[in-house]
């Protein structure tokens, strides 16, 4: 099983777009000097965003130009939305040539709140979730869980590199404390859960029907209670076996996937005190070497033997 | 202290990536993840095989003397100090851990040994890395001019292979911050060791830049040839950074698998210290050698298929050494450099 394959990663500079030509079928690309026509490609795996604006876009001063002197960002918007539709059609014009695709475009992106709509619907237990935007409420909320609430962003969190700073975001504990002192009355609307005090976390990456699961025992470190990734200060590294989801939860879950059209994935859970095991999100681009190296799945080899069956 | 009222009607999972080795005389339990080891006695490896089994309370019923119950007691809080382990209430969500192992490279490493002659490096690193070689070993039996070394580290640039190690003799007449200088110009070059060197240390570090930390090794060993390496003792066995590894390390040998070696002659050999030649590398295609099967044979030799260390709780964490072994000529029988016996428990 010897295949060549093209690995294009998100904002490698040293790729370009030279053309399309929907009559030819070409999509013709440039990297290190060599041209390749994408649709000569069979199969796709995509993972995030293969193609950005920095791909198209040679020269980034075109983007900074001002040519409406009124509206000084309005040419930079125009020109983004431009290239935001352009590389939308070119991940739908490789999926639709290739036999084999995993993973789409348009599924990179999921509104949490969505599916943890859906996964109630199904019937998986989610943690209690509110969007509150006072601080009356926060506060009510605060008492009436005994100060167990947790928020976390309703997208992404904050995930920046400066030259001078990190900044990031993970999922936090809110306290009455920070609430009353640092809050004011009203708030951009924020996402609020119930903690769900857990035993273990589990990541479950989903692949065309099968499941990989790891649990993650994090809970002897303090730094790693509420988020196992805020690792930085934990003592000893996160415990990542192989998991088995119980028959009912996998049986849920599979639904889930289903009904949001997606062949592969991630899930998270919590597994509280009770064995209960609490659906948190489903990333749609999820990590497989975070979960495949640890239990030695060997996802990658997996995939690579479903990219090439065709 | 555990409370086992508190969990008789739970299992104890033993971490899947915390791996238990039967020895004649002892058990070790290596945890992948931690990378420590533990020895135990033989009794608590056959009690561990029934934690998949069996509930606490099952395990206490099934001891008849109180003492062991209170051994028990102690191994369990032993497991539980050293986070081996943890109660649970469903062993069957906790399946064990594969031991497969695969690469995407047919050749993972390799060893070029060098004396007097200039092999064609270009060449050989060419053909290493279309085969998916990551980590290049390149031992020098003669004296080295830095600027060698550095022709050769430049050929690695448009290669993928991830880290070179050399292994050079001590020259008086070259200021050690050569070597520094050439660490931190070839971030490739993972470690230089010294051999036949005035002293044992490592050098020091000479400025902020923390890859250079520990890459140049002075040694007071003397390298005469490759009849220098197969030596194994505690320091010589690691645990794996990662289950793969484990897993390689018991289902492939350890020291030979998905390997290359280029002798000083430029014979291809599964190492340069056994005597089989595949070829030599001037006109023999390396991805040639590869389809024969003797050669690869030698990848698949594991602890299991050897004399006394089928028997050693160390056989899953041990460099092993198949060029000079205990019996001359027997491929299958333990490391002559290795000074452990595993009936006895103890180094020679």
């Amino acid at each position: 099983m010897e295949k060549s394959f093209l690995r294009i990663n998100k904002n490698e500079r040293s790729m370009s777009l030279q053309h399309i030509d929907l009559k030819k079928k070409e999509l013709v690309v440039k990297r290190n000097g060599q041209t390749y026509n994408l649709l000569d490609f069979n199969a796709v795996l995509e993972r995030r965003s293969g193609f950005t604006v920095q791909d198209l876009v040679n020269d980034s001063q075109v983007l900074e130009e001002s040519l409406f002197h009124e509206e000084t960002s309005y040419h930079k918007e125009h020109v983004l939305k431009e290239a935001n539709e352009l590389i939308d059609f070119i991940h739908y014009y490789i999926e639709n040539t290739s036999v084999k695709v995993i993973g789409k475009y348009e599924h990179r992106k999921l509104n949490k709140l969505k599916v943890l709509y859906l996964a109630t619907s199904l019937g998986l237990s989610v943690p209690e979730t509110f969007v509150v935007s006072t601080k009356a409420d926060l506060i009510r909320l605060t008492k009436e869980y005994c100060n167990n609430i947790i928020t976390k962003a309703i997208s992404d969190g904050v995930y920046l590199f400066t030259n001078l700073h990190g900044y990031y975001s993970y999922t936090e504990r809110l306290t009455l404390d920070t609430i009353t002192s640092k809050l004011s009355t009203s708030f951009f609307p924020s996402l609020i859960q119930k903690e769900v005090k857990k035993l273990y976390e589990v990541r479950s990456f989903y692949l065309e029907g099968a499941f990989y699961s790891m649990a993650i025992f994090s809970q002897s470190d303090k730094a790693t209670q509420t988020d196992y990734r805020k690792q930085g200060k934990a003592k000893l590294a996160s415990r990542m076996v192989p998991y088995q989801l119980p028959d009912a939860t996998s049986a849920l879950l599979t639904k889930l996937f289903q009904v949001l059209n997606l062949t592969t994935g991630s899930a998270d859970f919590m597994v509280d005190e009770k064995g209960e095991h609490v659906f948190l999100e489903i990333n749609p681009v999820g990590q497989f070497s975070m979960t495949s190296i640890p239990c030695n799945y060997q996802i990658e080899k997996i995939i690579a033997e479903k990219l090439s069956c065709i | 202290m555990i409370s086992l009222e508190q969990h008789t009607d739970h299992y104890f999972y033993l971490y899947a990536n915390c791996f238990v080795t039967r020895g004649f005389s002892r058990s070790t339990i290596i945890d992948v993840a931690h990378k420590n080891l533990y020895f135990i006695d033989n009794a608590y490896c056959d009690l561990i095989s029934r934690f998949r089994v069996d509930k606490i309370g099952a395990v206490i019923n099934s001891f008849e003397a109180q003492k062991d119950v209170t051994y028990f007691l102690e191994f369990l809080n032993f497991l539980q100090a050293n986070n081996l382990g943890t109660f649970v209430q469903d062993i069957t969500l906790f399946p064990a851990i594969s031991l497969d192992w695969d690469h995407p490279s047919k050749v993972t490493n390799a060893i070029i040994d060098s004396r007097n002659i200039n092999h064609d490096f270009e060449d050989i690193l060419k053909q290493l890395d279309d085969l998916g070689c990551l980590d290049v070993q390149l031992r020098f039996y003669e004296k080295t001019e830095i600027s060698y070394l550095e022709s050769i580290l430049e050929l690695t640039a448009p290669t993928a292979i991830t880290a070179v190690q050399m292994i050079i003799r001590y020259n008086a007449l070259i200021d050690s911050m050569d070597y520094h200088r050439l660490v931190k110009k070839y971030p490739v070059l993972d470690l230089i060791i010294v051999y036949g060197s005035p002293e044992n240390k490592f050098l020091e570090q000479h400025d902020d830049v923390r890859e250079v930390f520990k890459k140049v090794l002075f040694t007071t060993q003397a390298v005469d040839s490759c009849a220098s390496c197969g030596t194994i003792n505690l320091r010589s066995m690691s645990i794996p950074d990662s289950v793969q590894g484990y897993a390689e390390n018991v289902r492939h040998n350890s020291c030979l698998n998905r390997k290359v070696s280029v002798d000083e002659n430029g014979d291809i050999k599964n190492c340069p210290s056994l005597p089989r030649s595949f070829g030599n590398v001037k006109d023999t295609p390396i991805a040639r050698v590869l389809e024969d099967k003797d050669f690869i044979k030698a990848w698949n030799i594991s602890k299991e298929s050897i004399t006394v260390c089928k028997d050693c709780e160390f056989r899953n964490i041990c460099s092993d050494c198949r060029a000079y072994t205990s019996i001359p000529g027997d491929i299958l029988s333990k490391p002559a450099k290795c000074t452990y016996d595993p009936y006895l428990a103890n180094f020679a």
